[in-house]
């Protein structure tokens, strides 16, 4: 057999990365192409009076000016969330929050577009803006339009009230998160044009044919119209996970000027247009018995949401999986600001959920004295607390040990304030993570050609996290090719239907539908084989076949064996093509699944000026079968960094008047540099879980984010024996 | 927006004088971030990259450095390091490799930030900024008189900053700053010290925690009459704490996205006591090996 799964594999496609070849969607050109600029607006909460837009017509190059008064009518409103926002661009003249747009400036050129917009005078009516979640609080509630319906705004079981009340050690506390930014390199970027009723539309997308059918019913096309093409997304982390209004005004533009249009949003639209993740306030209360076991858990968060949307942000979501406590309540509800609906950033709800939940575990620990890695310990939920079955390959203690091991635990003193370096206060924390594994719907094909190579045909989208070399691995692996032999058609709705790059699916579910697919191009060309009279094979049970090296032989008949170049040409057969349709078996299934994971961190905080560095941070994950260990060990180190920003530096703070953000641009929007990040070792303690998909491997994307900010709070108070519960932990908190 | 190109320095002085709203720019690392957010929109940008004058620098018949301020972060790193060692560090600090291979000095100058990182070791050495206008000829203002605002200097409408005078080290010299972040900051706030032996004297330099980059005058009045030149003893932490307590109490810093003002104030004094620190032991070693 050749072993290509688990190899750590260079990017498939590093080299064009590298050399500029890569063409991701701003890089695609069309004819006669006409360039879109958004006029955002100036106030956060109010009416549009009027809007001027005479001086932006006459301005040079400018071929049309779109706003709610003369905007063709869309079909209908696809469903959220999907589509980011409940409300169709330029609807009418209500504006919800600072840089909606109001105004859609089409010219010739991009630089005449993005002059023009500056002429577009608006006359605004004021209302007064909900600017903080602060000032919202007190309206709260459970969400109406569930969010991501992945989880229940409210979940019970017991009588957690009760259960606390006859607690012997108790604890409540409040943890907070701030707002945050996906802040990827690439702007979002759109490209349509029309040909007829057909439509056309090269969009950053992380799930071509997720989006398409939204853009489809927004203009009440049959989905076979619509053509959505995603080559490469230059860092999504989430914000291109939903379609954003940018998203249906390309088409809509295209339509007006009957030209292809583009729209790339600005890099400040980047933080007002496509997401955040919502600022949350959370209230655990726990209740335990002096040796540390759980009875009680009630975790009650509330984040910010839009005017326009109830858009849960998780962050209870994960809680009453997470460990074996008999009586759990857990609530989430929303309140709303004059800002932005929030979008899914890696990764939603648990991110924030953990923060709360596993300092509240830590904050425990100290309150008994008991080491923080056995209370989980002493917690751990051996069969899902939820629904009762069986996990299907957890592995959690083994993360527990294996990183604690690694990252040198035992030489912690468990006296907050004990470790010291010089004048550096040393401090070790921990903390858990979890994260639900979802499954989708996933096609591929695989087409095995006369050369003895093969294309895996399916339209999943490479955002960076390497799914395009993992699938081909799978794809080489099933084949019995190397990994060169394997190319990639991907990122287009031509293609079969993949899972969407997003929600940790492409191992799981994309990675099933083209393990599916090389087994029955596989099987195809066994057939092929054992019916051949001029085959070595000839006459074999075709149990008895299996790949190798390129070609066919039998299991134990080293001798007895061709190539597929062989098999193939003399077939006259240019291409056997092998179909996958992974179809997941959701409540069926007799397992629960989920990614785990386990955090430690070693912090240094110099006692005069006390920023804490994070100088060492080890993880251990659960996540089955290790596609890649190059790519996985590279997402997971981003993962983690992604959080080491959430946890010591990033947030999108309100202006507390008018609830517009204040640091729309990279240069106050600080996401962690090179110099911040001290060793970031990963270990993956997994093993092939077939239970939860044919291929075994489940999600890394999003569990690698999940835990990571506990860990260093944690680690923060070991260091000061300062508790730092609100996010981010700067300098000043630690005076 | 006009876009002129002026070759010569007389040409630059000549446009400014007819367009006095014309916005001086070099690298453009400050000049078109602000154009990109809609902080303002001038009527013209005056391109002095080609003014060859500007990017060179050379000693002065009294031994002072004449740095013109088209001279970018990169070359006073490469080239000064040894002579402006303060400035250095803190040109050292400033944004990626690319923004250092393309701000200049004169471009901070310009901007007049109280957050720029090149005030304080100016204001620590006693530079003296060059200006120019082609009505009145050269004026020389001194580093302390140049910041007059929150990003509002010295200069008249009609003047450009020509160069940077300041006297080469002659004693060590320590920038220091605190940053959200470890490269790519702006600064939380920002010191210098820069030790002048021969004046039996400390100059200091305070960013981003006033309006304007200061100095820091009772600390250097403080730092005049207590330390013992003579001597290579270390210094007595009562005299580090007081030096300290003068420096965060000559700042008037505000609550910002990156920081608060009493973590700024507090923070200064921690910086100004290292850096401190770290000259009077080069110092002491530096008068020990003469000794």
């Amino acid at each position: 057999m050749t072993v290509a799964i688990g190899e750590p594999v260079r990017r498939v496609e590093a080299r064009d990365k590298v050399t500029g070849g890569a063409r991701y969607t701003e890089d695609v050109r069309a004819a006669d192409t006409a360039y879109a600029a958004l006029v955002g607006s100036a106030i956060s909460a109010g009416r549009v009076r009027s809007i001027d837009a005479r001086q932006a017509e006459r301005a040079p190059g400018v071929l049309t000016v779109i706003t709610h008064t003369n905007r063709p009518d869309f079909a209908a409103q696809p469903p959220t969330p999907y589509t980011a926002e409940g409300r169709m661009p330029l609807a009418d003249d209500r504006i919800h929050y600072a840089g909606q747009y109001i105004a859609v400036v089409v010219a010739e050129t991009q630089e005449q577009a993005d002059h023009a917009a500056t002429l577009v005078q608006a006359d605004y009516q004021r209302t007064s803006p909900v600017p903080t979640l602060d000032a919202a609080l007190p309206a709260a509630y459970i969400p109406r339009q569930n969010g991501l319906v992945r989880f229940p705004s409210e979940y019970r079981r017991g009588h957690a009230e009760t259960a606390l009340a006859a607690s012997p050690v108790r604890l409540e506390q409040e943890y907070r998160t701030a707002t945050l930014s996906h802040a990827p390199m690439e702007p979002s970027s759109t490209l349509a044009y029309w040909e007829g009723d057909r439509l056309t539309i090269y969009d950053s997308s992380q799930a071509v044919h997720t989006h398409r059918a939204l853009v489809a019913t927004a203009f009440g096309l049959p989905e076979d119209r619509v053509r959505m093409i995603s080559s490469f997304v230059g860092g999504g982390f989430g914000n291109k996970s939903f379609a954003w209004p940018h998203v249906f005004i390309a088409p809509m533009a295209a339509r007006v000027v009957r030209r292809p249009v583009r729209v790339t949003i600005s890099r400040k639209q980047v933080f007002t247009g496509t997401g955040h993740m919502a600022a949350t306030v959370q209230a655990v209360r726990l209740g335990a018995d002096r040796e540390g076991r759980l009875r009680a858990l009630i975790h009650d968060s509330t984040n910010q949401t839009s005017f326009i949307d109830d858009r849960q942000e998780g962050a209870a979501g994960t809680t009453p999986y997470m460990y074996a406590i008999p009586d759990v309540y857990a609530r989430m509800r929303v309140a709303k600001v004059s800002t932005g609906t929030g979008g899914a950033m890696r990764t939603p709800g648990d991110s924030a959920g953990a923060f709360a939940l596993e300092s509240a575990l830590d904050e425990l620990a100290y309150k008994i004295g008991m080491d923080p890695v056995e209370l989980r310990r002493r917690n751990h939920a051996d069969t899902d607390p939820v629904s009762g079955r069986p996990w299907s390959g957890k592995r959690l203690l083994a993360c527990y040990e294996q990183a604690a091991e690694r990252f040198g635990w035992d030489r912690r003193k468990a006296e907050p304030g004990s470790m010291r370096d010089g004048d550096d206060l040393v401090g070790y924390g921990m903390a858990g993570g979890q994260r639900m594994e979802h499954q989708s719907r996933a096609r591929a094909t695989v087409h095995l050609s006369d050369e003895g190579t093969a294309v895996i045909r399916s339209s999943t989208v490479e955002i960076g996290g390497g799914g395009l070399t993992t699938l081909s691995q799978v794809a080489a692996e099933g084949l019995g090719l190397p990994v060169g032999a394997v190319t990639f058609e991907h990122g287009d709705t031509d293609l079969p239907a993949s899972s969407p790059t997003f929600g940790s699916l492409t191992s799981g579910s994309a990675g099933s539908a083209v393990r599916l697919a090389a087994q029955d191009a596989l099987r195809a060309a066994i057939e092929l084989a054992v019916g051949d009279r001029r085959s070595p094979l000839h006459g074999a049970d075709p149990d008895d076949v299996v790949a190798h090296e390129s070609g066919l032989r039998l299991r134990d008949r080293p001798d007895r064996a061709e190539s597929y170049r062989e098999l193939l040409r003399r077939n006259r057969v240019n291409s056997l093509r092998g179909d996958g349709d992974f179809q997941p078996a959701g409540e069926t299934a007799g397992y629960a699944m989920a990614t785990f994971g386990a955090h430690f961190t070693e912090v240094r905080i110099n006692r005069h000026l006390p920023r804490v560095r994070v100088v060492r941070h080890v993880a251990a994950f659960s996540i089955g079968r290790v596609l890649n260990a190059r790519t996985a060990r590279n997402q997971a180190q981003g993962g983690i960094i992604m959080r080491l920003g959430a946890a010591l530096m990033e947030s999108q703070r309100p202006d507390p008047v008018s609830g517009r953000f204040i640091s729309p641009a990279l240069t106050d929007y600080h996401v962690p540099v090179n110099a911040d990040i001290g060793e970031v070792d990963v270990l993956f303690v997994g093993e092939p879980d077939t239970n939860a998909n044919p291929l075994g491997a489940r999600g890394l994307g999003e569990i690698s984010a999940v835990g990571i900010c506990a860990s260093v709070a944690n680690a923060v108070y070991h260091a000061t024996g300062r508790r730092v519960r609100s996010l981010p932990i700067t300098p000043d908190k630690l005076l | 927006m006009e876009f002129l190109r002026p070759q010569t320095w007389a040409e630059a002085l000549a446009a400014k004088a007819e367009l006095p709203g014309a916005v001086p720019i070099q690298g453009g690392t400050d000049v078109m971030v602000e154009i990109n957010f809609d902080v303002r929109r001038p009527p013209a940008l005056l391109d002095l990259t080609r003014v060859a004058e500007l990017a060179r620098w050379s000693a002065e018949p009294d031994g002072r450095l004449r740095v013109g301020a088209g001279v970018p972060y990169a070359r006073v790193i490469s080239e000064l390091a040894d002579r402006l060692p303060g400035l250095a560090q803190a040109a050292r600090t400033v944004g990626s490799p690319q923004i250092r291979n393309r701000g200049t000095v004169g471009g901070n100058l310009g901007a007049a930030s109280p957050a720029g990182d090149s005030h304080p070791p100016l204001l620590a050495c006693g530079a003296v900024i060059e200006v120019e206008s082609a009505a009145r000829g050269v004026r020389a203002v001194p580093a302390e008189e140049f910041y007059l605002g929150v990003k509002r200097n010295a200069l008249e409408p009609d003047e450009l900053i020509k160069a940077f005078v300041t006297p080469v080290a002659g004693g060590p010299q320590y920038f220091s700053k605190v940053g959200t972040r470890n490269a790519m900051v702006i600064a939380v706030c920002s010191f210098c010290v820069a030790l002048h032996p021969a004046e039996r004297r400390a100059g200091t330099g305070i960013g981003s925690a006033a309006p304007v980059p200061l100095r820091a005058l009772a600390a250097e009045e403080f730092l005049a009459a207590e330390l013992d030149w003579a001597g290579t003893a270390p210094l007595a932490p009562a005299l580090l704490t007081r030096f300290g307590e003068l420096v965060g109490a000559a700042a008037a810093p505000i609550d910002d996205v990156r920081g608060t003002a009493a973590y700024r104030r507090h923070a200064l004094s921690v910086l100004a006591r290292r850096t401190l620190t770290w000259a009077w032991n080069d110092h002491r070693k530096a008068a020990e090996r003469c000794a």
